[in-house]
């Protein structure tokens, strides 16, 4: 995996400063969730369309494999080659295999978290084969050599002027582009390398198990490109993005779109159903999906599940204090966020990213926007407590708080404590608690119990 | 009743959607090969009712501009001739379906029907019978049954992208300008 050690706590303290990346953060994620509201209020069934998909979804993560299966069956009749991939380390050296195997040396390649999960680029741009990516926004940050930091709008952190300076830094543009012109100078760039690439690389938003069709989502249309001109596809799709039927998808679509963007549906909805077939003028020789688990069906099988439910549509990300606060590369791994908090220790292990779980202020806000009704907050609050086992002090105190006698004395001794100043005595054992706090000031007079008792005496 | 549904949400996603009858068509064609300049026009042959392409084809034609399509090869296949196409300024398809629901324009794949001539030009003209209104997606896709096409491509509006300052461009891979003229009346 990444060669840095995460670090949650460091990486935001630094974020939070960045007063520059925080303005174009929020800025986007205003606009996203302000879109969404308004798709969602112009949407009098949303609610039923969410429980929709929370109960269709449950019905899927209960028997993940079932629909894999059926799923790669379907895309073989359908002329695809499906591979199995159980971890990123097998799914990468599919993709190589796949590369080499046709003599690619070029690909062009539409936004896909799943491929980030793989670190796809890394090993084939190691095995000698050229990737640019096509979407605007990783086109951007491929020319920067950064990472996305929101898995929709993945260069949200850079300002135009930024951008500006890095076309005219790596494509020789004029100086100060504006946006309109920056698109211009992208589309010439990209428009050759689309009708020369080898091979296309996509993710899939959805996988059709009845039909073995992949469903992909673009507004720029650079998905469609993908999909159509190189004589070689690939395709990498986590098995979490299984639907059953063709007649799921329409709905699918409905929350997704609504959520992500606050559209009702993309600019390009493409449904690709194997290769080129005979006599068409269209599509690729060959149609390669590579279905990715890792780790995906041994969630299926734990206590968040549900997390596989996920149809990456970003709204928990743009609605997340914390998120806003800190952008996305503070949380040092592929998906941030709420749903990336969950979905990276599960994925990476908990002893990487054990800082996530603790990247939230349990709000509740992804849970209210999430569109399948995933228990964000409660997986959060969960995670850590498999990360935190109780320290011993902390069990002796909920041993004190469910004995009223010893409550008592407790309060005693912490007034006590309080008068005496935190300075001596408890300030070693509360020097985490006051890195970012102000202990309180010790009450004057009686303690509520006693003032309380008299009260209610004299009644 | 689904053709104002249509109208009112495919304005909404920036679609130039108009009603014409078929005798409008030639002036209204006129009109836009010139208005684009458009020396090169991409034009798939396969897939329109009769009177509809000897219309069009006869308009592009008659205003000077060359016209690429799919060819025939002697195996009876079809094949683009990508750096023409490449080039087209103008796309000219017939879109057999629109749906109500969403503002879309459905384009599956098949030999000949070109649907490349809907997403490389920078404009896109889709052309369209007023009855082929569908009221939604999921009773579209229905029609296919288990024969889906290999390629089944909705569009709905231009090409966008909101990647840099979430400032909404067009224009970015696809075509800037999508306009769908409904032929109103029965010619067919």
């Amino acid at each position: 995996m990444s060669p840095i050690v995460p670090n949650f706590r460091k990486a935001s303290r630094e974020a939070v400063r960045n007063s520059q990346v925080i303005a174009a953060v929020r800025k986007t994620a205003n606009l996203l969730s302000g879109m969404m509201a308004l798709a969602v209020a112009n949407t009098p069934d949303f609610e039923a369309l969410r429980n929709y998909g929370r109960t269709r979804k449950l019905e899927i993560s209960g028997d993940l494999e079932k629909y894999a299966q059926s799923f790669a069956a379907n895309a073989q009749a359908a002329g695809a080659v499906v591979h199995r991939a159980k971890d990123a380390a097998e799914a990468a050296r599919l993709a190589i295999k796949i590369a080499a195997d046709n003599g690619a040396k070029t690909a062009v390649k539409g936004k896909s978290m799943t491929a980030e999960e793989v670190e796809l680029n890394e090993a084939l741009e190691a095995a000698g084969v050229t990737v640019t990516e096509t979407d605007l926004g990783e086109f951007i940050i491929q020319l920067a050599n950064e990472k996305p930091s929101h898995i929709m709008a993945p260069a949200i952190h850079r300002s135009r002027a930024q951008v500006a300076e890095l076309f005219t830094d790596r494509l020789g543009t004029p100086p100060d582009l504006s946006v309109e012109a920056l698109v211009a100078a992208a589309r010439k760039e990209l428009r050759e390398k689309f009708l020369a690439a080898d091979m296309g690389i996509t993710g899939g938003n959805f996988a059709i198990a009845d039909t073995g069709a992949i469903v992909l989502l673009s507004n720029e249309g650079n998905i469609r490109m993908a999909t159509t001109l190189p004589r070689i596809q690939l395709a990498v799709v986590g098995i979490d993005k299984i639907i059953p039927e063709m007649a799921d998808m329409p709905k699918f679509l409905a929350l997704l779109a609504r959520s992500a963007a606050g559209q009702t549906i993309s600019s390009y909805l493409s449904i690709v159903t194997g290769p080129r077939r005979a006599g068409e003028e269209e599509g690729p020789e060959q149609l390669h999906i590579i279905l990715l688990d890792n780790g995906r069906s041994r969630i299926a099988k734990g206590p968040y599940r549900e997390i596989l439910h996920c149809l990456h549509c970003g709204a928990c990300l743009s609605h997340c204090p914390v998120y806003r606060a800190v952008g996305g590369h503070a949380y040092q791994a592929v998906y941030p966020g709420p749903m990336g908090s969950v979905l990276s220790p599960l994925i990476s292990g908990l002893e990487i990213y054990a800082d996530l779980p603790n990247a939230c202020t349990l709000c509740g806000r992804c849970a209210e926007v999430c569109p399948v009704c995933v228990p964000l907050p409660d997986y959060l609050r969960d995670l850590r407590s498999d990360v935190n086992k109780p320290p011993l002090m902390m069990k002796m105190a909920a041993f004190g708080a469910h004995t009223p006698s010893l409550y008592r004395l407790g309060m005693i001794a912490m007034r006590q404590m309080l008068k005496k100043g935190v300075k001596g005595l408890m300030a070693p054992a509360l020097k985490e608690w006051t890195v970012c706090r102000e202990p309180p000031e010790p009450q004057a007079g009686e303690s509520f119990r006693d003032w309380w008792k008299t009260r209610s005496h004299g009644q | 009743m689904i053709l104002n549904q249509y109208l009112a949400k495919a304005q909404g996603v920036g679609v130039h959607v108009e009603l014409l009858s078929l005798s409008d068509l030639n002036r209204r064609l006129e009109a836009l090969v010139d208005e684009l300049k458009a020396k090169s026009v991409a034009l798939p042959l396969i897939g329109w009712p009769e009177p509809l392409l000897r219309t069009v084809k006869t308009e592009v034609e008659k205003c000077g501009s060359a016209t690429v399509s799919p060819r025939r090869r002697m195996d009876g296949s079809y094949e683009w001739n990508r750096s023409a196409l490449g080039s087209a300024n103008l796309g000219i398809t017939f879109c057999g379906a629109f749906i109500a629901e969403t503002g879309s324009l459905a384009f599956p794949s098949g030999p000949g029907l070109g649907t490349l001539a809907s997403l490389l030009p920078e404009t896109h003209l889709a052309l369209s019978c007023a009855k082929d209104c569908r009221p939604d997606l999921g009773g579209y896709l229905a029609e296919f049954g288990a024969d889906i096409p290999s390629r089944l491509t909705f569009v709905t509006g231009p090409s966008r992208t909101g990647d840099i300052e979430a400032s909404m461009t067009t224009c970015v891979h696809g075509p800037g300008r999508v306009l769908h003229w409904i032929i109103t009346g029965d010619f067919s």
